[in-house]
């Protein structure tokens, strides 16, 4: 759930990079983090292990004006995406306004796209939510690779509700889609909470 | 999960009693975190730390080590303590929702800081109930769950 701070003017979300493993969760918040030049930057956090796997979650904090007389701050989040680390994965859900699912589009990493959607799922309804309830994005990540799967066989695997969820095709480690899928998710993040407040003051 | 609105009144009420917590225990740092990792308040000398990264790693330090206690058959550890050469870190559950995370030089004996901890708990409890609670969202009542009194320590 978001924070608003109506007397520092702020407003807070979470917003949580999920996916399987080495689909370029770190990659998507290293790029976001090159590119900020704000003097707001901080370093990007990443609990890893030796080997630079995410062994608990990174978490880049990105501070915008994009509402008028608010500081808004969107902090991003990933998960590790290996199997074994569901319990810290499920930790790092917690109060989650808006979720990136970066697939991996190369052929082999199909069925561990559909594995980490439904391990997802599952995650959510530990907290009482569906992904149905949280504003939420699909990034085919690695465009480039050769052997990447047809994005059409893509949406028939990974976008299957019954309202379709924006995509966007994506390069992580150049960049391409980056911002576009950050655009998209802090857009839908914003708007369901100022529907919010405006059902509240009613 | 509806969203916390935290508006003048709650920023001043949760000041006070931060600065009287740094003022009775001698602690350098106080910040009170939602289990989110999102800042509700803060108190004390920042000189050289990002709140708002202090915050995210103390609420995922603080998930993890509740995870722990669940795996053993405990229902929670309702504190943490990591302790370092020149400065340490409390870290204590409150009503449920939100963390105090309070740090203090190693003069100081962590007992202190506990106790002080203990007595500032009771104090915010009433008003993350009510935060909570105006936000549509339902928590436990405030008070400690029995058997909820260990005590992790990482040093």
């Amino acid at each position: 759930m978001a924070q608003i701070n109506t007397a520092d003017k702020e407003i807070s979300v979470k917003i949580v990079y999920y996916g399987p493993a080495l689909s370029g969760k770190t990659t998507n918040l290293l790029y976001v983090h090159q590119r900020i030049t704000s003097k707001d930057k901080t370093d990007l956090i990443s609990i890893a292990t030796e080997g630079d796997r995410t062994l608990y979650f990174d978490f880049l904090p990105l501070v915008t004006d994009i509402i008028p007389g608010f500081k808004t701050c969107f902090q991003l989040y990933t998960v590790p995406g290996q199997v074994h680390y569901n319990a810290t994965r499920k930790l790092v859900l917690q109060g989650v306004d808006g979720i990136v699912f970066v697939a991996d589009s190369q052929w082999p990493r199909q069925n561990d796209n559909v594995e980490s959607l439904f391990n997802l799922k599952e995650n959510l309804s530990e907290y009482g939510l569906t992904i149905r309830d949280i504003p939420y994005v699909l990034e085919y990540n690695k465009r480039d690779l050769p052997d990447a799967a047809m994005i059409e066989y893509m949406e028939y695997l990974i976008n299957r509700e019954e309202v379709k969820v924006p995509v966007f095709p994506a390069v992580a480690i150049t960049g391409e889609g980056v911002f576009d899928v950050l655009n998209a998710i802090s857009r839908m993040v914003i708007a369901k909470i100022l529907k919010e407040i405006n059902v509240e003051q009613k | 999960m509806a969203n916390i609105i935290i508006n003048e009144q709650d920023k001043q009420r949760f000041e006070i009693i931060l600065s009287d917590f740094l003022k009775d225990s001698g602690a350098r740092t106080v910040i009170l975190v939602d289990k989110s990792g999102f800042v509700l308040s803060k108190a004390g000398d920042f000189a050289g730390i990002d709140a708002q990264s202090l915050a995210v790693l103390a609420s995922g330090s603080y998930a993890s080590t509740q995870a722990l206690a669940k795996l053993i058959g405990e229902l929670e550890f309702s504190a943490a303590f990591h302790q370092g050469k020149r400065s340490n870190v409390h870290i204590s559950l409150i009503a449920n929702y939100a963390i105090l995370v309070a740090i203090f030089d190693a003069s100081i004996t962590v007992g202190v800081i506990r106790l002080y901890a203990r007595e500032t708990s009771k104090k915010l409890e009433p008003l993350i109930f009510d935060l909570t609670t105006r936000s549509k969202k339902i928590y436990p009542a405030p008070g400690r769950p029995p058997g909820s009194q260990g005590i992790a320590r990482n040093e």
